[in-house]
């Protein structure tokens, strides 16, 4: 007799079972529902031995359809608890194109029960776990205790999912797209302290780590420490680092100062490192990833009610690469980032713009969005809009300027029932100086959103409002 | 939008219109100046009201009129009722919603005295911004809006100082050290919307789809934070032709046909940029002790023993004669 072996899948199914049927048996139940249809044109591209250069194919396009539910259900006899899903389901309209993450026709973003007690809470299930190492997803337990108001502990363990993909490290649709990538899953397990001695002060750490379910290896160990506060209430600092204990190297770490004056006016100072954050499962590490430095000063201003305008400069300092090498391409060490932008309103009409530029290593990019929004107290909402870019450097294929022109819209047909609609023309126009090996590449496009949102269920809220 | 003054200008105006009856001298009160709005609470309780107004002339402004003594005790009137339905107005700020911090300190006086915020604010002014925060008491003892009563005070679009128009970039630190101010008004959805987005975020300038790439090049953002490199940027460059081509002159690259003599400079510096082209067992090509002239990819100071110490099977993916020798 075969013997009954639970799946890799039972722990999901019983939850979305949970959940399903948790808004059966809660008195209250909050659903909100975003229908987002796009159609995106794109031009691929092939190489043509004959002419030795890449030819332009036929425009293509992906139709990519996707709906998600957000379901929030409370009321069931046991203050404190609740049900929470965010779960999208995947479709396409008949694409040429396969867009990605359109092979997977249903992913759970999460979904949990959470018991929160005055000072204590419990998660069981699908969930996200957000700090200064990022974004981390796994099924499993959470919990967090207040021993004292302003301090509160937290600690998480379960099956981890793979950065930025939702799916177990082995599932079939990574180890498809990576033959090399590990055959077990992992686990995630990490626990933070955070504080809030004051109201304008806050700072917490975390120590994280992830490994193979088969206690092979490590994926990753790290560990951050975070905090801001507000000083007199005009002058916020704020820093974050991580480290990395498994490489032995510092990561990421950012440290701001941010002066608020009246009138909506601030100056912000921003200095940065950034270090790319890679598995241990994976070759990249050992090749020895450089980090880069870097600061940004941002001025914004709002001299009317109506006016107000923001710019940024931001410059990079890459690593001195020390390596011998006689054939090594000589980089430059700096890059610039330069982006200003200005928002006006003059009655029910709304101008934005924006501008940005950037001289980088590998090439240049200059660019710029310009709207106009009819925006009446009615609540309905129109516009047009108008973006140029150009883009040279090392990506030839992007040589020349993209004009593109287009509209907006957004009409609250219901109080909790609102569509809205976008499309953008893009127009490739190719520079004369531009080499005769690399002619004939034409990007002209066209790309269009439709997304209908719908609020149903126990005092939804306010249309318009931030979620 | 309708101002204070405005607001005292209209209401002067209009309370006696509907009035029903001749306003006797004597009961004409203290001029209603633009503070009139914000102090007439400890005069109202007196019988010259009447003279003028009507309960649903209050009744238009006050959420919680039902529950205020001073106006119940005026004479209804169908009336002045139809006058003012639907109306909305702007409320005029107290002085102690203009402190810095009121933000931040409003929550400590609503739990204080939440039948003052009842005055102006509707259940629905609280939930724009505590969307997920209906249940808390002081918000919870507020009145709902009615169809065609008072509306309470608009929040609509109200932003948090901190909300800066580059909050986008910047807003990581606050959300980083605990998600427990941010659930204040967002809920998971929301950060979903740009962190694992049916449509393109905001942040990201139109067409970006041809835009990003000097931005993945030096990492000007993060995109690991959100897309998983290998299955989003990879998926997308192959099905367009972008990676893997085949092409024997990497156009990619900028032509240069010595790509694979002078790639590893720009490799260190950007291997992300790599990774969503490439995979790994293009790199094994050479980079491994079987590839290709067995090219050493470690750089000077690596601590390999650490990462043997780890994780051994990675370094078995190019020394796979067993285990690697570290110096």
């Amino acid at each position: 007799m075969k013997r009954l072996v639970p799946s890799r899948a039972a722990p999901g199914l019983a939850l979305l079972a949970l959940a399903a049927a948790a808004p059966l048996a809660a008195q209250s139940v909050r659903v909100h529902s975003t229908t987002t249809a796009r159609y995106v044109e794109l031009r691929p591209i092939l190489w043509n031995a004959d002419s030795a250069r890449y030819d332009p194919q036929s425009v293509q396009s992906a139709t990519p359809l996707t709906q998600d539910f957000e379901v929030n259900a409370w009321g069931f006899g046991v203050d404190g608890l609740r049900a929470y899903g965010l779960v999208r389901f995947r479709g396409s309209l008949g694409s040429d194109l396969v867009w990605p993450r359109y092979g997977d026709h249903f992913d759970a973003l999460a979904l949990y029960l959470e018991y929160a007690h005055a000072d204590y809470a419990l998660r069981l299930g699908r969930q996200q776990k957000v700090s200064a190492l990022g974004w981390y997803g796994f099924d499993g337990l959470s919990g967090s205790w207040h021993p004292l108001a302003q301090i509160r502990v937290e600690g998480y363990a379960g099956r981890g999912l793979a950065r930025g993909y939702l799916e177990p490290y082995d599932s079939k649709a990574l180890a498809a797209l990576d033959p090399l990538r590990p055959d077990h899953g992992t686990w995630l397990l990490g626990a933070q302290v955070s504080a809030r001695p004051t109201s304008a002060t806050s700072f917490s750490a975390i120590y994280q780590r992830e490994i193979l379910a088969d206690r092979s290896g490590v994926v990753s160990e790290r560990a951050a420490l975070d905090g801001s506060t507000t000083l007199r209430g005009f002058l916020t600092l704020a820093a974050s680092s991580e480290f990395d204990i498994a490489t032995n190297q510092w990561g990421k770490a950012r440290a701001s100062a941010t002066v608020e004056f009246t009138r909506g006016a601030s100056v912000r100072a921003e200095l940065f490192r950034y270090r790319p954050t890679l598995d241990l499962t994976t070759i990249w590490g050992v090749f020895g990833p450089q980090s880069h430095t870097g600061y940004t000063f941002t001025l914004q201003a709002a001299p009317l009610r109506t006016l107000s305008a923001y710019g940024s400069y931001t410059e990079r300092q890459y690593q001195a690469d020390t390596t011998v090498n006689p054939f090594a391409t000589n980089l430059p060490e700096r890059s610039q980032e330069a982006a200003a932008g200005l928002t006006a309103r003059l009655g029910t009409l709304r101008f934005d713009g924006r501008y940005s530029l950037l001289l980088e290593y590998g090439g240049s990019q200059s660019g710029g969005d310009l709207g106009v929004t009819l925006a009446p107290p009615a609540g309905w909402r129109v516009g047009v809009r108008g973006t140029a870019f150009q883009s040279d450097g090392e990506f030839r294929v992007a040589d020349g300027t993209v004009w593109g022109a287009g509209f907006e819209a957004s009409f609250p047909v219901l109080d909790r029932f609102t569509v809205r609609a976008d499309a953008m023309r893009y127009v490739y126009v190719k520079q004369k100086r531009q080499p005769a090996t690399l002619g004939g590449l034409d990007w002209n496009q066209t790309r269009a959103t439709l997304t209908v949102d719908w609020t149903f269920g126990t005092n939804p809220d306010r249309q318009g409002a931030s979620r | 939008m309708i101002r204070a003054r405005t607001l005292v200008l209209a209401l002067a105006l209009a309370g006696p219109l509907a009035a029903p009856r001749a306003l006797p001298a004597q009961a004409m009160p203290s001029p209603h100046d633009s503070t009139w709005l914000l102090t007439h609470k400890e005069q109202a309780s007196g019988p010259t009201c009447g003279f003028c107004h009507r309960r649903d002339f209050c009744a238009s402004c006050h959420v919680n009129a039902r529950s205020v003594e001073a106006i119940q005790n005026l004479p209804a009137s169908d009336s002045v009722a139809r006058l003012y339905r639907g109306r909305r107005w702007t409320y005029p700020r107290p002085a102690s919603h203009a402190a810095a911090d009121w933000q931040s300190a409003h929550g400590a006086a609503a739990r204080a005295t939440p039948a003052e915020c009842a005055t102006c604010h509707a259940r629905e002014s609280c939930t724009t911004c505590h969307r997920v925060e209906e249940r808390l008491l002081p918000i919870a003892v507020l009145p709902r809006q009615a169809r065609g009563g008072p509306q309470g005070v608009d929040l609509s679009g109200l932003r948090p100082a901190s909300h800066t128009p580059t909050w986008a970039q910047t807003h990581r630190e606050v959300a980083a050290s605990g998600d427990a101010s941010c659930r204040t008004c967002h809920t998971q959805a929301f950060c979903a919307t740009c962190h694992d987005g049916a449509r393109r975020p905001t942040f990201h300038p139109a067409d970006y789809v041809a835009r990003h790439r000097q931005d993945a090049y030096v990492r000007s953002t993060d995109c690991a934070a959100c897309h998983q490199t290998q299955a989003f940027c990879v998926q997308c460059h192959r099905s367009l032709g972008a990676a893997r081509t085949g092409a024997p002159n990497a156009a990619f690259h900028d032509r240069q046909t010595d790509w694979a003599l002078t790639h590893g400079r720009v490799a260190r510096r950007s291997i992300e940029t790599c990774a969503s082209c490439h995979r790994q067992e293009d790199c094994l090509k050479c980079h491994s002790v079987s590839g290709f002239a067995s090219v050493n990819p470690h750089p000077a100071g690596l601590d390999l023993r650490q990462l043997q110490a780890k994780n051994p099977g990675t370094c078995r993916i190019c020394h796979t004669t067993g285990t690697p020798p570290i110096p």
